[in-house]
């Protein structure tokens, strides 16, 4: 249970986040939707930990935020960017067994659990052909499947995505989706930034709406053609194929 | 459980040793240099009679034997001072020759030793710690600068290095200005980098740095690739950036100053060296460190000895044997990595 009362976050004076009050109940999918600059990728972060400080309260099962050190919030959630840039080389298994860095001490190698959590990520993204690569030498796809895996490995009830099929194919893209969608039936919580409504939309069951650094609605999966209408200055529909609900922006 | 990990590769990982197979050569290489290079020189020693032969022993013992220590130790510290700026600044380009740390440390040492605060001798403990003091500030100069502009791109890091650089150099002449011209030549061959040192204290200085830096690198090895990938990831596994960082920004200061004091500012090797380590060593961080320390070692060996032999008895300084050769190959690194840029 993450609960947000109030939490503004102010960045060189200018206002990102005007008291955004939210309560994140365990196992929840939460899509989180807005125009760009809504300050949906400061919400990510300041959940977090990683942001620039915030007012307000944020608690994990009742403990402040800002008052978890940055290793025992890594126990807790794992924040993954729309686009990391490597700018020195790193193998792909330094990378992976970076996701065990939150439980190691300063002396501590890997555990067997650790190395069961390893071993059982490798093999289910098939990343055994990539561990040796330099993770700059690696397309957009494969990149952002081992950032996910080092994600996983650092075993985590909540997990933060910010805009995860920005820079990739469909077919990345459908993988994607589909390793999201196991994720949140693996009792995780998945809060996702995204604009693809379209595909994100049928998976959650709770929308979180911003714009310009305000909550416009939280609660609830609802399609309520105004409210997204009002966010986002476009129209949106939705429509039935093959028995399935699909939202299409109308233009 | 034993398939699963023969699949993933994880018992591939157990069975090999500490030191791949390159730099196991590596290690034979540098070590068959420390064995040959002392009997090699202007004058030519014969092992069978340096025992029997009075001068031929005084020179193996006194010159020629702690210079190629000092340039095995030396060549290995500044390869991997080099390598610990790189990971901390994000950059391959981001060395401590390149952003001016080598020159702080110059200065420091210079300014103590013209000042009189810490006697008169290059090399002594003294400079080092005022090297040490001069080092942190260049450190905190690039830090502040960097900070205020908000960006830390190659072009950004470059600049402020040849601010860092023009400011600590115009310090090291005013300081021969207006100090005491007693010794100004000494310190002028001292700032052109080289290893023509009285004894073994200078030796034990740079081993000493160089073991501190390989027990930094190997404790704090797992801080160290975090902070080489980027801020969010590093942030989201958990490392507290801010305080490694200026613990790490310390032990470089202190490294850089280490050799600095003892050999003065030699370029290049911290810049070069690394990149090469990060092919030989496949980009694992652990051999990368004891890839670039053996090839720090064995380019600054081979340098001196080109150094004290090409134009016998004239002795070149080592500093400006690595620039002539450093000086093309950062060209060559510069435009490889706008072009990765654009």
């Amino acid at each position: 249970m993450i609960e947000l009362r109030q939490v503004s976050v102010t960045i060189h004076r200018q206002s990102i986040l005007d008291s955004i009050s939210l309560a994140v109940e365990p196992e929840d999918f939460w899509l989180v939707l807005g125009p760009n600059g809504a300050g949906k990728t400061t919400l990510l972060k300041t959940l977090a930990g990683i942001g620039c400080g915030y007012s307000g309260s944020i608690t994990w099962e009742g403990c402040e935020l800002r008052d978890f050190t940055p290793r025992t919030l890594a126990r807790k959630v794992v924040y993954l960017a729309q686009e990391e840039i490597f700018s020195l080389p790193v193998r792909v298994r330094d990378l992976l067994e970076m996701g065990r860095y939150p439980y190691q001490g300063l002396f501590s190698r890997f555990t067997p659990e650790d190395r069961r959590i390893f071993v059982e990520t490798v093999s289910r993204f098939d990343l055994q052909p990539l561990l040796e690569r330099n993770i700059q030498s690696l397309s957009g796809g494969e990149k952002k499947k081992v950032l996910i895996a080092s994600a996983l490995i650092q075993d985590v009830p909540t997990i933060l995505l910010d805009e995860p099929f920005s820079f990739l194919d469909p077919q990345s893209t459908t993988n994607l989706l589909h390793l999201i969608r196991e994720l949140s039936g693996e009792k995780k919580t998945v809060i996702v930034v995204s604009h693809a409504i379209d595909r994100l939309f049928p998976m959650a069951n709770k929308l979180l709406l911003l714009k310009n650094g305000r909550c416009l609605y939280a609660g609830k999966k609802v399609f309520d053609e105004t409210l997204l209408r009002e966010t986002y200055e476009v129209g949106f529909r939705q429509v039935r194929l093959e028995q399935k609900e699909y939202i299409i922006t109308d233009v | 459980m034993k398939s699963v990990s023969a699949k993933s590769g994880w018992s591939k990982r157990n069975t090999s040793s500490p030191m791949s197979r390159r730099t196991t050569l590596l290690f034979l290489g540098a070590l068959l240099l420390l064995l040959i290079l002392p009997f090699l020189g202007s004058i030519h020693l014969d092992p069978s009679t340096i025992l029997t032969d009075n001068q031929q022993r005084l020179i193996f013992l006194r010159l020629r034997l702690p210079r190629v220590l000092l340039a095995f130790f030396a060549g290995g510290l500044l390869a991997v001072s080099g390598l610990i700026s790189q990971n901390l600044f994000r950059n391959h380009l981001a060395t401590p020759d390149i952003l001016g740390v080598t020159t702080g440390a110059a200065a420091g040492a210079v300014i103590g030793i013209k000042t009189g605060w810490i006697g008169n001798t290059l090399g002594w403990s003294g400079a080092f710690i005022s090297g040490t003091l001069g080092g942190l500030t260049a450190v905190l100069l690039i830090l502040s600068i960097i900070r205020f502009i908000r960006d830390q791109s190659v072009y950004t890091l470059l600049m402020t290095g040849l601010a860092v650089n023009l400011f600590f150099s115009s310090l090291i002449v005013l300081a021969q200005y207006l100090f005491d011209f007693s010794d100004t030549f000494v310190i002028l061959r001292w700032l052109m980098g080289g290893l023509a040192i009285s004894g073994y204290t200078e030796v034990v200085i740079v081993a000493f740095g160089l073991v501190l830096a390989l027990g930094f690198i190997f404790m704090f090895r797992r801080e160290l690739v975090l902070l080489s990938t980027t801020e969010e990831f590093s942030r989201s596994k958990g490392l507290d950036i801010d305080r490694f960082r200026i613990a790490a920004f310390l032990v470089l200061a202190v490294l850089v100053a280490a050799v600095v004091s003892v050999t003065g500012p030699i370029g290049f090797i911290a810049l070069i060296i690394p990149h090469i380590g990060r092919m030989v060593g496949k980009n694992q961080f652990g051999q990368t460190a004891i890839a670039s320390t053996l090839l720090g070692a064995i380019v600054l060996m081979l340098g001196d000895f080109l150094g004290r032999t090409l134009i016998a008895p004239v002795e070149i300084p080592v500093g400006i044997i690595t620039s002539f050769l450093g000086a093309p190959f950062f060209l060559l690194l510069l435009i490889s990595s706008i072009r990765r840029s654009r």
